[in-house]
Parts: structure tokens; sequence; C-alpha cells
């Protein structure tokens, strides 16, 4: 019936505003310079997916900020960009064709 | 006589720098980047590519020799002359099969803009399941046979790098997602945002639309509350950090290596374009009426006319083939399918949304190939827009017509529209096609209607004058006054 659908979706909509009103939270404690010109939307968006992808994009949430929070306290240390951190785009000159 | 195929580059095909698009007489190529081309060998290797390619939902290609042309010193040019400084960039080609009209989003009418999306999501889907992912989620990357929408934009598929999030999210929300939810759920039609804006509507913009009751609708809490939400919260400075002025390291790619790390998986793209494709599969436009959407109930015609009229029109059809027509004012589209008999490609158009959104139903239904229904404004059609006024262009350019209907159109265009009658059979005549004209006459019921409320400064709205001008302009092949005498067909050929 429509009315308890709309009822499920507005607990399920109430239910992730408080989630992401505790990850905009967190973010607060660890981004002090993120609220000021807005230039790059995209990173929001980005962020959203983690809510949209369900139970399992709570959990990868839930990790990214646990490792930013342990940063910011000093217990983690910064780890090194491994081997498969995406480049800038190529420049012109660059050929990398396997084989 | 050397002869000389020139080598032309699409001008809206430049912001993806790893392949542009260029054309040779009437073929399209597209050279690749080494980076392009690793991706396609990639996508060539999948099962999805050759599937969605027999089932016509990606536009034919194949990879090909690099094609070379003579100038006219007989010294061979070869797609190099497209790399901008330096050495060629360009390591390979490939050849597109060619859509027969190029249309873009903001003509096509809500049902186009919803089964694009569809493909576009279901794309997304096929691509995930093999480790490939679409890099972006444009419209302008999908376009028509018939009504059939077939994706061209083979450069964006490419490998999923591990852990990356779905970078087109944003892009789609903004030139699919918005769009759709402006018309399906504000009944406003989405065409004159598209228009004007080429980056779409922002989350920010749609959210402003919404009300609090549309926030309970499918897909506006996720998608545009809380993404407005989160874009605001995570704007990010580019400018460096005053502590270290001359660290280039930006938050964006930080964000995406975070992510990475803290296990984002494709999994989570997957779960969000399957949300995304049951909200696209809700929407739809409720409007049941607007200006023209009830004509053909109430003709101005007896049916002895009809029969008249669609003769006229298949006899011209007949007379010979036709590669390219145009139906302007095409309403229920009755005559483009009488001209659809003899012709390869008809763009049915016309000003009023719904009626177009009908005929579009009407033809998938029927799974056509040949008509394309596209919303259009005679006296305001679309222009050359984007960069350098050169990335989108317009109709003429696109689809040059041989034969140009204009039935019961004219009145409305001198009369409502107040374009000079001199004026449109000038602008008839600069696109070289021979013509179907049905002139109204003042004694028509339908023309005094119009002038009813409006001074009558038409002095040129005559028939005499009429035949002047098209005279003048157009060999007039045939001549047919309907019964009523006061609704006259011609069929002009140009003159050469």
């Amino acid at each position: 019936m429509v009315r308890t659908a709309t009822s499920a979706r507005e607990v399920k909509s109430r239910g992730l505003s408080r989630v992401l009103s505790c990850v905009l939270g967190g973010v607060a404690l660890t981004f002090p310079t993120a609220a000021h010109a807005y230039l790059d939307p995209g990173s929001g968006s980005m962020l959203l997916q983690l809510l949209l992808g369900g139970t399992a994009g709570l959990a990868v949430l839930i990790k990214l900020y646990w490792q930013r929070l342990l940063l910011l306290f000093g217990i983690a240390r910064k780890e090194d960009p491994d081997e498969q951190v995406p480049q800038p785009p190529p420049t012109m000159q660059e050929t990398d064709l396997p084989g | 006589m050397s002869s000389f195929n020139k080598l032309r580059s699409e001008p809206g095909s430049f912001r993806d720098r790893t392949s542009r698009v260029f054309y040779q007489e009437d073929a399209v190529f597209r050279a690749l980047t080494a980076p392009a081309l690793a991706e396609w060998q990639q996508l060539t290797s999948t099962n999805f590519f050759p599937r969605l390619l027999n089932e016509g939902k990606i536009v034919g290609t194949e990879q090909v020799g690099t094609p070379s042309f003579q100038s006219q010193a007989g010294k061979s040019v070869t797609v190099e002359r497209f790399s901008p400084t330096g050495p060629s960039p360009w390591v390979a080609t490939l050849k597109h099969k060619k859509i027969p009209v190029i249309s873009y989003p903001y003509e096509w009418p809500f049902g186009m803009l919803r089964d694009a999306a569809l493909l576009q999501l279901s794309l997304l889907q096929a691509a995930l399941a093999e480790d490939m992912i679409l890099k972006d989620a444009s419209p302008f990357n999908f376009q028509w046979l018939g009504s059939n929408p077939i994706f061209i934009d083979i450069p964006s598929l490419t490998r999923l790098k591990p852990g990356e999030p779905w970078v087109g999210y944003r892009q789609f929300c903004q030139l699919f997602l918005f769009p759709l939810f402006l018309q399906a759920y504000k009944d406003v039609p989405f065409q004159p945002w598209l228009r004007g804006s080429i980056d779409g509507i922002s989350a920010q913009d749609c959210l402003q639309l919404m009300s609090v009751r549309d926030l309970l609708r499918p897909g506006v809490f996720s998608h545009v509350y809380l993404q407005a939400k989160a874009q605001a919260r995570y704007a990010e400075p580019i400018q460096p950090c005053q502590s270290a002025p001359h660290d280039k390291r930006h938050l964006k790619p930080n964000l995406k290596k975070d992510l990475r790390s803290a296990g984002f998986h494709a999994t989570l793209i997957q779960a969000n374009v399957s949300r995304l494709t049951k909200v696209v599969h809700t929407l739809s436009w409720k409007r049941s009426r607007s200006t023209w959407s009830e004509y053909t109930r109430q003709l101005p015609y007896t049916d002895a006319e009809l029969t008249q009229k669609a003769d006229f029109v298949r006899r011209v059809t007949h007379s010979r083939p036709w590669s390219m027509v145009w139906d302007l004012g095409c309403n229920t589209g009755a005559f483009s399918r009488i001209v659809a008999e003899n012709a390869t490609t008809v763009v049915a158009m016309d000003i009023d949304a719904l009626v177009v959104e009908r005929f579009y139903q009407a033809l998938k239904a029927e799974g056509d190939t040949q008509i394309l229904p596209l919303i259009s404004n005679v006296a305001d059609p679309a222009p050359n827009l984007g960069w350098r006024g050169r990335e989108r262009q317009s109709l003429s350019q696109r689809a040059k017509p041989e034969l140009i209907l204009s039935l019961a159109l004219i009145h409305h265009l001198v009369i409502s529209a107040n374009i000079p009658l001199h004026e449109f059979i000038q602008w008839l005549t600069e696109l070289k096609a021979a013509v179907i004209i049905e002139f109204i006459t003042r004694d028509d019921p339908m023309v005094q209607k119009l002038l009813r409320y409006k001074e009558d400064h038409y002095a040129d709205y005559e028939t005499a004058y009429f035949e002047q001008c098209i005279s003048a302009a157009f060999t007039v092949v045939e001549r047919q006054p309907l019964t009523s005498g006061t609704r006259i067909l011609y069929y002009g050929q140009p003159k050469t």
C-alpha cells in the first residue's frame, strides 16, 4: 500500500540523513579547510556513492573515516602511494602500449 | 587531376584528449592515442562488447588502417595532422558506422532521454561485470537509428581501476536524471534547460525545484537532496594551503586513493546503478493535453480532403528516392510515415513536446528505424552551441534535407510567430531542397481564428503574394487546391 511504502521510505530517508550527519560531523574534525571556496563538487558525489552502495558501502565509509581519524591522532602513518595509483592524465609523448 | 578527399575533424570532439573524431567524405573515423588503444584492445576481448554490437546498442566499430588523403600538391597526408604539437600521439584508427542524423538531448522528447538513460545504465552493468566502466555519463554519447538509441562514444569504455568510484555519477545526474525529474515530477519540459546549460542541472538547482512532497518521490532524497548537501559540504579549494604554497597535491586524488584503501569495490557501483535503473523505470511524463495534442481529433479537413492531401504527398514521395526529408510541424506524423515509404531518413519536427513524445512512443512500439522525432521550433531552431559555437551544430548543418514538408504551418509562422512570408520562403530556398508547402488562404476558418485577436498587419499574407514568392524561388511542378478551396498544395523544386 502506498502509505506504508511512503512511511518505510521516510524512515529509511531519516536513517540515511542521520548517517550523513554523523559523517559530516566526522569530516568537520578531519578537514578543517574543507568548507571554503566552492570549486570541485565531485568529491561529494563520490562519497555519496558509499551511502548509495548499500550496507557494503557503509562498511567502506566507516573504514575510510576510521583511517582518517587514526591519522589525525597520529596512531597510523600515511601510506606511500602504491604503483596502481592513477597518474595525472598522460602527456602527448607518453606511450605505455604493452608489448 | 588529383582527387582531394579532405580530412575534417569533428569540432565537438576535443574534451577527451585520448581520441579524436574526424571525417573523410562520408566515413567516420576515430584516432586513438596509445592509452586509448590499450583500452580498445581490452574492450574487444570482452563478451559484452560484441554482444551489444550485434544487438545494435553500440555503434558499429572496427579497427582500420590509418586513412590518408592526397593534398593538391600530391603529397600524402595522414591523420597525424591532427596532433597539436610535437610528434603525433595517434597510434591507431577506428572506423565507426555513420549515423544518418546527429541529434542532441535538448531536441529529444521525454521518452528518448529516458530510454537513453536506461541504455547508459545497462551498458554500465554489462561493463562492470567484466571489469570495465564508462568513464562518463552524458546523453551526448547517444544517437538514434529511428527510435533505437545507440551508444557512440567508444573511448568512454575503459578498464575499471580497482577501488575507484564511478566518476561519471555526478554527470549522469546532471544530464540525465535531474532533467527527467524536472519533467516527470514537476511537469516542466527539460529541453530548454539542456539547451541553455551545457552541463545540465546541478544537484543544488534541482533541489531548489523540489518541494518537501517531492523528497518522497523515488530517487529524490538520495540523488538530489543528499548529493546537493554532500557537494556543498565537500567543496574543495584548489589553491594550495598556506603552510605549503608549492604543494600541488589536491584533495580529490587523495580521496580516490583513500576510497580504494578503504575497500571501495565495483559492487558498490553496481548497487547504485541498480537503484538508478529502478528509479528511471518509474519515471513517466503524465501530461495528457497540450496545445496541439488534440489536433487530429478535430481536423479542419473533410475525409476527401485528407485523401487528396495524402495522395499529393505520396505522388511526390514516389517521384524519386529521397535520402533526407524534413517534416515541419509533423504532429502525429501521418505525413512523415507517407514520405518514409520512399526516403532513407525522415526528421519529423514539432514545437509541441507532448505531440513529439506520443509520436516517439508510437514509433518505438513499431520498432521504426527511419523516422527521428524531434522537438524543434522553426522560428527558433537549435543554434550552434558550446566551445567556439562549433561543438553543437544547427540542424541544417547536421541533416541537410532533400525535401521539406511544410504542411499547415505557414499561417502559424507568419501570423502567430510574425515571420515575414518572403523570409520564410527565403529560408527554404537557402536549404536548397524541394518543398511541399500547404498554403492556407485568408478565407480559411483557422486563419480567421488566428487573426481574430490580433491587429491585421499581415499584408504579405495573401495567396497572390505567396505564389509570387514561391515561383521566384522554386519551379512549381504541381499545384493543387483542396476541395474547400482554402488550402492549396504546392510542390516546388529548387531552381538550379
